[in-house]
């Protein structure tokens, strides 16, 4: 965790851009999921001054936003989608696959904190259907061997 | 005309590997000394064949399709040097057009993969922001209003209420300070079509924006977006700069007192917040819970204000009805609603990808046609319209012209435009399941029918794809859509049953099979399906190596066999089996 | 637009403002619609339950929607009682319960066949409350002395308490709480005659019952009974060992004196007939009971010396000699059986009970057993007796008896016993008593006119027989049962009486009142995992008199709890059933649609409950996720509590799941307040918390803090709780300011001798004491003090409609509810007048916030000085800590105020004992009520009587 004198200054000098209104919130929360990989409940505090609303409000919008973390992630964010298209196309398989894989549950970050596994709803690439998301890049037309060889590239070791 | 090359750079295209084409493309031009223009445009709807390029000589065009960076070389050599168009991976020249854009009609989407989507001089090439001249020193607000009425448009977000009436409102409503929003958090999985549209061509949707503050009088304005969409994102940032540069935003537009804001939202992932007054609480920094209606947002919206919403869709198609009349617009479509509709096509199709077509075209010509048909030559099971909110539509339904009324009466709805094609190896218990499962997940929790109705809803069908339904469950789950239909509080509760509705209505027999027999008959649900292995195995042991819980025994060079007990029915045996020799039942 | 609008409900006209919502026009009208998140102040309707819906016709077509976030149109129909709107909210209730996990009421009360508020009366035995105790039991039955000591005490079965060690001993609580109360019984009050009469054949346990609560509905009431006194077989056929006749003649003494008319000796078909009954009341109940002992079809049957079970206890009871010799055979193993071997063997002979399963599969009470056994009663289980031995003229001498063995499970489950093929043993005796059950009888019945079924007098659903007016419960109608399950069926059928002569049979239901109290919310699958944490204190035995003195008489065998013991043994309630079922509104709906908690069931998610907050409990597992707390804190400008999570797994909690207690706002009472279920629900300041329905007995103001905010004062079993007349009420104002009574005064007034006497005043202190304390101190020599503030020069309209309002630092903490009152807190002022500004020209108007609730400024007080006083009088506040006094009198109210330092303590009547005056920081003159009695003179004569020593 951090230093809460750290990250009282951190967090001033990301959120200071914003004006101090409640429609800030949202993006105030954005940004300081960008600086800091997620939101520690210090940070939050902090917003909570700044915006003069209450903290609980803040985590009741936390919570309510899937693309809100209050828990840090691994090195690599490997997002498995699930939309419509996907689904029909096996994203079910792809997923357990991806679990077995790497040893985790969806939601969850392996132990030595490389990768982290999430299902998304969909990522808009329906035509590559079934695709996952490993941080910016999309994979798309996936088998078991092509799901593989994408994972081992991301565990640098070429395995 | 100089030659030059267009390089599809939408999500979709990167997500191919488009990155890696326009970097072996610039090598090789490099090398060889071209200077030729490369251009990256949008997506050009053919999502299937990406990556896409397209090279326009004094012949016409040629478009290189499914590229992987070895065959950008041969292109180079063969086509930009010996002028020789290089066949194996050409498929459309000015001889043989591609037939995936017969029939397709290109509204919204003209521009999308012609023209750079980072360049306001090609939007303005191409006529862009001629309609915002126009109606700023021709037309008064209400003209506009009036146009957007006789255009016959109707919102492109789902529940098609037309466009110019909604307008109206937001403009007879008292205030001085109104908002417009952009409703670009495009949620429904398996639609794609408000990325592609702001990808492609970002300021056909500010313009439209911009068209409709000066309609209705507002002064300022939202686009919530996705944050899913970066590429979007950044390309509306810089719409919205190039804009403001040129004077089309920002105060005093184009020198008269009218003056216009816009502002980029980004969402926070919430599905619901597709619903009207559920986005505006989350750009109010509210969690994204509906409230009820009324008071409308056109009386009370966004920070208390008249607030008009329209999808990203329904904005971009509103400078060309300005630029091209109404009558024009309204001459395209049906008789009930003018323009055209992109759809996103995709599942078992074998030609997915951005479709533009005439509101009113039969879904064969649009699954058939412009689709090429099934995925594999199967047979066609259903096709699922309008996402969590629509339903699924039966071989029965493919001569139905797609609009907003046939498509209401069929249980399904047009939705925002994800068209997802199933064939026989689909299960619609499954599939009704999957959408449910969808609602359920992003049901923001407020109201009791959506928040526990939903996931009972759920429950049901979990017991039907693991066998353990019964009849009883049927009535349940029919009663429980029906309250949750009719008392829910906004329109994601409301909408929700409709794809168990549908399913129900044509597929009865599946869950019938499911109940009764314990059977899928798709061979889809784990709990209801055995795999075995064929007296055709030749005892490679790939599959026992890859089987995760080792149930699959046999010596090298014999026949395999599956532990029943131990399966759990992954299906990895058969992804490996390289002579398909393990069977599903 | 016009300026009203008209429409119609339930096909009357009702006119409204425009703007009003449907709801709010029904609820103005007095037209019911249920609501769980409707929140009357708010302006914006929150539409989150969905229960409120109605049916709705108007330009747009008829339609069933929610009435809350309709707007109410000029023309606008609607119909709120359609079968289609009460499936649409039953529906939204049955989904509601679905996720909602909790007990309404407790196992034993559910189990209870009279449905006794078992939870409610140990919490009051706990208290130290017997009387309230009985007052609970006597809603439901009058016979607590009976139950108290026969009652078979099925509710112990079912106690959760069982799953920590033992059940709690319920019947021996009831026992201590019926005979406490036996000298000056609590009677309830008589309603005005009805004219009505209605003639009871039969005075037992049901006879009684429904004489009883009939009378309670103002009915004349006549008992008839065949036997010389009432009492029924509480009287015959319950030994007086177990249930002392002395006891149970003030049982039925007391209900007599309710006006109850009995004939005694008048046998029906014989002394009395139906047909003239009915002449002479205007309706019957027939509880004639099940008076005749079942005789096998066993050879030797009828021999001399055989007699049945019930006939012999008759004949005990009634004074009778019987036959025995000195051996006695007992046939059976109910709790008949042992009252007949314990009898006999109170008279001295051998017993042996012959019983053909084993000991587990006895009916009768495993005390009952045991005690039989002490007492050297022997007992052959699995031993059935085949052939009575002897002659006509000597009787019997011996019983052949089959020895048997468990086989399969028959219909009632339990293993079958079986002959095992030629074992059989003799045993001599020289009597044998069959009690093996016993019947109604029905010949008598038929007689008169009355239908039968099989083994029973025939009744309907409405406990009517064939005979227009004649009514029947108890023995007569089950077959024989015990005496809680006879007072509970006839207190449903004295119901459906009452019904009957109001003309209304029809709708009469027994749901109304009777079987399903609150049971529609609970869980059953506890296990004692969940009681792990539980310190084991073990179940206080009921003392009994030695075995070997007690099987020598026939007095009372149990020797009844100590209060102490009592106290002790009704702590150990795990309270189960939920607190606010009387104010649950969910339970309300749930009851009044007969939803089921099952229709939808499914996962449900178990939240731990937050005990952390002094005051108010938080249990997520019977929220309903109305947001009502949310938008309260909201309106506060706080923010303790709000959503978290979406879809199924939304809860409402403070931040990070942070506990309550956390909180630094004194506002959380106000969201009990709010919470219309028990997800959040207020803890009762009483040692035991119970059930209990708190009832209004009076308004006053708070003395809290300077607002001075209406109360209405509940009030149960002497314990009080606050709770808000309009809008909210602080933590203080609920929690902190309900007083302690001082007990006794203490020390002894001197006389002054010329000494100068000053007097500190606290803020609660009404303008007609602080009149008398002036003169007081006037006359005396000395000066009046108090904590001095400012006077306010602004009204409560002013600062609502304020811009910009300026608050001192800590006023909130002293007025919390003012953040309410305040919608827009601009600044803090730095002034040190706690005080809210409003801004303004060179003269702010201000309110003035102090720590109570009358401006004294006005009567000229200054501040305490720092010196020596003389004698200083501290009135009805604490001793403030660094005063100099040679002499200290104290006048207190509450004995949290009572300080050390003071020489003299004289109680005084608190401010919910008080009446008086006192004006608020807005100026606003408020009366208090005394709203509680009390046994002091008026505060005002005390101080006078001081002036006078």
């Amino acid at each position: 965790m951090m230093d809460p004198s750290e990250a009282k200054k951190e967090t001033l000098s990301v959120i200071e851009r914003y004006e101090p209104k409640d429609s800030s919130l949202i993006p105030i929360l954005q940004a300081c999921q960008k600086r800091f990989g997620y939101l520690p409940r210090e940070v939050m505090e902090e917003i909570s001054l700044y915006l003069n609303m209450p903290l609980s409000k803040i985590y009741g919008v936390t919570t309510f936003y899937a693309q809100f973390r209050l828990e840090p992630l691994g090195e690599h964010l490997v997002k498995v989608c699930h939309g419509t298209a996907c689904h029909v196309r096996g994203a079910d398989k792809i997923n357990e696959i991806l679990e077995n894989e790497l040893g985790i549950k969806s939601g969850d970050t392996t132990p030595c904190g490389t990768f982290s596994l999430e299902r998304v709803a969909c990522l808009g690439c329906c035509s590559l259907a079934p695709v996952i998301m490993v941080d910016e890049t999309v994979h798309g037309n996936l088998d078991r061997d092509k799901l593989k060889k994408v994972i081992s590239g991301y565990r640098g070791d070429g395995q | 005309m100089s030659t030059k090359i267009l390089l599809g750079y939408a999500s979709c295209g990167i997500a191919a590997g488009a990155d890696a084409v326009e970097g072996a493309l610039r090598t090789g031009l490099k090398e060889h000394d071209l200077d030729i223009e490369v251009r990256r445009v949008g997506c050009v709807g053919m999502c299937h064949r990406e990556p896409l390029m397209e090279i326009h000589d004094d012949r016409g065009a040629f478009v290189y399709a499914d590229l992987e960076e070895e065959d950008v070389e041969k292109i180079i050599s063969s086509h930009l040097l010996k002028n020789v168009p290089y066949q194996d991976k050409l498929i459309s020249s000015p001889e043989r057009s591609y037939d995936y854009f017969h029939g397709q009609k290109k509204i919204v989407l003209q521009n999308s993969g012609v023209i750079d989507p980072e360049s306001i001089d090609e939007y303005m090439a191409q006529g862009g922001y001629e309609a915002l001249k126009k109606a700023l020193t021709e037309m008064s607000p209400g003209d506009v209003i009036e146009e957007i009425k006789a255009s016959k448009l109707r919102g492109r977000g789902g529940a098609g209420f037309p466009t110019g009436l909604k307008w109206q409102f937001a403009a007879d409503a008292p205030g001085d300070k109104k908002y417009v929003i952009c409703n670009a958090d495009e949620g429904d999985p398996g639609a794609f079509m408000d990325r592609s549209i702001l990808e492609g061509d970002p300021h056909a949707v500010l313009e439209g924006m911009i068209l409709g503050a000066y309609a209705i009088g507002a002064d300022e304005a939202y686009i919530y977006c996705r944050a899913e969409y970066p590429l979007a994102l950044k390309r509306l940032d810089i719409g919205i700069e190039q804009a403001m540069d040129k004077g089309f935003l920002g105060d005093n537009i184009c020198g008269t007192d009218f003056s216009f804001h816009i502002h980029v939202k980004e969402g926070a992932g919430a599905f619901v917040c597709g619903e009207e007054t559920a986005l505006m609480h989350s750009i109010e920094g509210e969690r994204g819970m509906p409230r009820p209606r009324p008071p409308f947002p056109a009386q009370k919206g966004l920070f208390g204000k008249p607030t008009n919403i329209n999808n990203v869709e329904t904005w971009a198609n509103i400078p060309w009805i300005i630029r091209n009349g109404a009558q024009e617009y309204a001459s395209v479509g049906s008789e009930k609603s003018g323009g055209t509709k992109v759809f996103a096509l995709a599942g078992k199709i074998k030609r997915g990808g951005l479709v533009e077509v005439p509101i009113g075209t039969p879904l064969r010509e649009i699954i058939y046609g412009i689709g090429g048909g099934i995925d594999g030559d199967v047979e066609f099971k259903a096709v699922q319209l309008g996402g969590p909110s629509g339903g699924c539509l039966p071989a029965e339904y493919l001569d139905t012209p797609v609009d907003y009324e046939t498509l209401t009466e069929a249980g399904a709805i047009m939705g925002s435009g994800g068209m997802i094609v199933m064939d026989v190896g689909d299960c619609m218990v499954n599939v009704a399941r999957y959408f449910l499962d969808f609602t359920q997940q992003e049901s923001c929790g407020k109201c009791t029918f959506c928040r526990v109705g939903t996931k009972r809803m759920l429950e049901i069908l979990d017991r039907f794809t693991q066998g353990k339904g019964s009849k009883e469950d049927i009535d349940m789950l029919k009663e429980l859509a029906s309250h949750i239909k009719a008392y829910s509080l906004c329109g994601l509760g409301q909408t929700a049953p409709n794809p168990v509705l549908t399913t129900l209505r044509y597929f009865d027999h599946e869950y019938v099979s499911h109940i009764e027999e314990q059977t899928c008959p798709a061979g889809v649900c784990r709990e209801l399906i055995t795999f075995s292995i064929t007296d055709s195995c030749v005892g490679c042991t790939r599959c026992a190596r890859e089987c995760p819980t080792s149930a699959i025994k046999g010596e090298p060079k014999s026949v395999h066999v599956i532990d029943q007990e131990q399966c759990i029915k992954c299906g990895a045996c058969q992804d490996v089996c390289p002579v398909n020799a393990v069977e599903v039942e | 637009m016009s300026q009203e609008i008209t429409m119609k409900i339930d096909g009357k006209e009702y006119r409204c403002a425009p703007g009003s919502s449907v709801l709010d026009v029904c609820r103005d009208n007095g037209i019911f619609i249920p609501t769980l998140c409707e929140i009357e102040h708010l302006p914006e309707p929150f539409g989150g339950c969905r229960v409120c819906l109605v049916e709705v016709s108007g330009p747009r077509g008829t339609m069933i929607t929610t009435s809350c976030d309709t707007p109410a149109a000029d023309g606008m129909e609607i119909r709120t009682e359609t079968p289609e709107i009460m499936a649409g909210r039953r529906a939204s209730i049955e989904l509601l319960l679905s996720e909602h996990t909790g007990d309404c009421a407790a196992p034993c009360t559910r189990e209870c066949p009279a449905s006794l508020d078992i939870q409610g009366y140990l919490a009051y035995i706990a208290r130290g409350l017997p009387g309230e105790a009985v007052k609970l039991i006597k809603e439901k039955s009058p016979l607590a002395i009976s139950l108290g000591r026969a009652c078979f005490a099925p509710c112990e079965e079912e106690c959760r308490r069982t799953l920590v060690e033992d059940p709690i001993s319920i019947r021996q609580e009831k026992q201590y709480a019926a005979e406490v109360d036996i000298e000056s019984p609590w009677i309830p009050g008589i309603p005005s005659e009805t004219g009505k009469s209605v003639g009871i054949i039969g005075g037992g346990p049901a006879g009684l019952t429904a004489a009883y609560f009939l009378r309670l509905k103002g009915h004349k009431v006549k008992i008839y009974d065949m036997m010389p006194e009432l009492g029924g077989m509480m009287r015959y056929g319950i030994p007086n060992y177990r249930l002392p006749k002395d006891l149970l003649d003030k049982e039925i003494g007391w209900i007599l004196d309710l006006g109850v008319e009995a004939e005694t000796g008048v046998k029906l078909g014989t002394d009395i007939h139906l047909d003239d009954l009915r002449e002479a009341h205007d309706a019957i109940f027939v509880a004639t009971g099940a008076w005749e002992s079942w005789i096998v079809a066993l050879e030797g049957n009828d021999l001399p010396r055989v007699y049945g079970g019930i006939d012999f206890l008759i004949a005990h009871a009634s004074g009778e000699e019987v036959d025995l010799g000195e051996s006695v055979i007992v046939v059976g193993g109910g709790n008949t059986a042992m009252d007949v071997a314990r009898t006999a063997r109170r008279l001295g002979k051998e017993v042996t009970i012959v019983y053909r399963r084993t000991a587990e599969q006895a009916p009768a009470s495993k005390e009952e057993l045991e005690e039989a056994l002490e007492e050297g009663v022997r007992i052959e289980f699995l031993t059935n007796p085949e052939k009575i031995c002897g002659c006509h003229e000597k009787g019997v001498n011996k019983v052949t008896c089959a020895l048997m063995e468990l086989g399969e499970p028959d219909a009632s489950g339990r293993a079958r016993p079986v002959k095992m093929e030629g074992k059989t043993e003799d045993f001599q005796a020289d009597s044998v008593i069959l009690a093996i059950g016993q019947s109604p009888d029905l010949d008598t019945l038929k007689k008169e006119g009355l239908d039968v079924a099989k083994y029973t007098l025939a009744v309907n659903n409405k406990f009517a027989t064939n005979l227009d007016g004649v009514f029947s419960a108890g023995d007569v109608t089950l077959g024989p049962c015990s005496i809680v399950e006879c007072t509970g069926h006839a207190r449903e059928a004295a119901f459906a009486v009452d019904y009957y002569l109001r003309g209304e049979l029809g709708a009469y239901s027994p749901a109304d009142d009777y079987k399903l109290p609150f049971g529609y919310i609970h869980i059953d699958d506890k296990s004692e995992e969940d009681f792990a944490d539980w310190d084991r204190i073990p179940r206080s035995r009921m003392p009994l008199r030695p075995s070997q003195e007690r099987v020598r008489d026939f007095h009372a065998i149990e020797m009844g709890f100590e209060h102490d013991i009592a106290v002790k043994e009704a702590e150990r309630c795990l309270e189960c059933g939920c607190l606010d079922r009387f104010q649950c509104k969910l339970k309300e709906y749930a009851t009044f649609y007969g939803a089921s908690q099952d229709a939808y069931a499914g996962f449900k998610y178990e939240y731990p409950l937050d005990e952390s907050h002094p005051h108010v409990l938080r249990d997520p597992n019977k929220c309903v996720l109305c947001g009502s707390c949310v938008r309260t804190t909201e309106e506060h400008g706080e923010g303790v509590v709000n959503f978290v999570h979406r879809g199924f797994r939304t809860i409402v909690e403070p931040a990070f799941g942070d506990p309550l207690g956390t909180t630094d706002s004194a506002l959380v009472g106000s969201l009990a307040d709010a919470c219309p279920t028990g997800a959040l629900e207020e803890i009762q300041s009483m040692v035991k918390p119970g059930p209990f329905e708190m009832t209004e007995i009076g308004r006053s103001h708070c003395p809290g803090c300077s607002l001075g905010c209406p109360v209405s004062v509940l009030e149960n079993g002497g314990d009080v709780r606050l709770s808000p007349v309009e809008g909210h009420l602080c933590d203080i104002g609920k929690f902190r300011t309900i007083p302690v009574p001082v007990i006794s005064p203490r020390g002894e007034i001197k006389p002054l001798d010329g000494k100068v006497l000053d007097v500190f005043a606290s803020p609660k202190t009404t303008d007609q004491e602080v009149e008398a304390l002036k003169h007081l101190a006037e006359t005396l020599g000395g000066k009046l003090y108090a904590e001095v503030a400012g006077t306010p020069t602004t009204s409560r309209e002013d600062i609502t409609h304020a811009e910009e309002v300026y608050v001192e630092e800590g006023v909130f903490d002293l007025c919390p509810v003012l953040k309410d009152i305040v919608p827009r807190v601009k600044r803090t002022s730095g002034d040190n007048i706690p005080a809210v500004v409003l801004p303004g020209t060179q003269h702010p108007s201000a309110a003035v916030a102090h720590a109570g609730v009358n401006d004294l400024d006005r009567f000229g007080v200054e501040p305490l000085p720092d010196k020596e006083f003389q004698v200083l009088l501290v009135y009805d506040t604490q001793v403030p800590l660094d005063v100099k006094a040679e002499y200290i009198i104290q006048m207190v109210s509450d004995q949290r105020d009572l300080s050390p330092k003071a020489h003299v303590v004289i109680p005084i009547r608190s401010w919910l004992q008080k009446e008086g005056t006192v004006r608020n920081m807005f100026g606003e003159e408020l009366k208090l009520v005394p709203v509680l009695s009390s046994e002091l003179p008026p505060n005002t004569r005390i101080i006078e009587g001081i002036g006078k020593v």
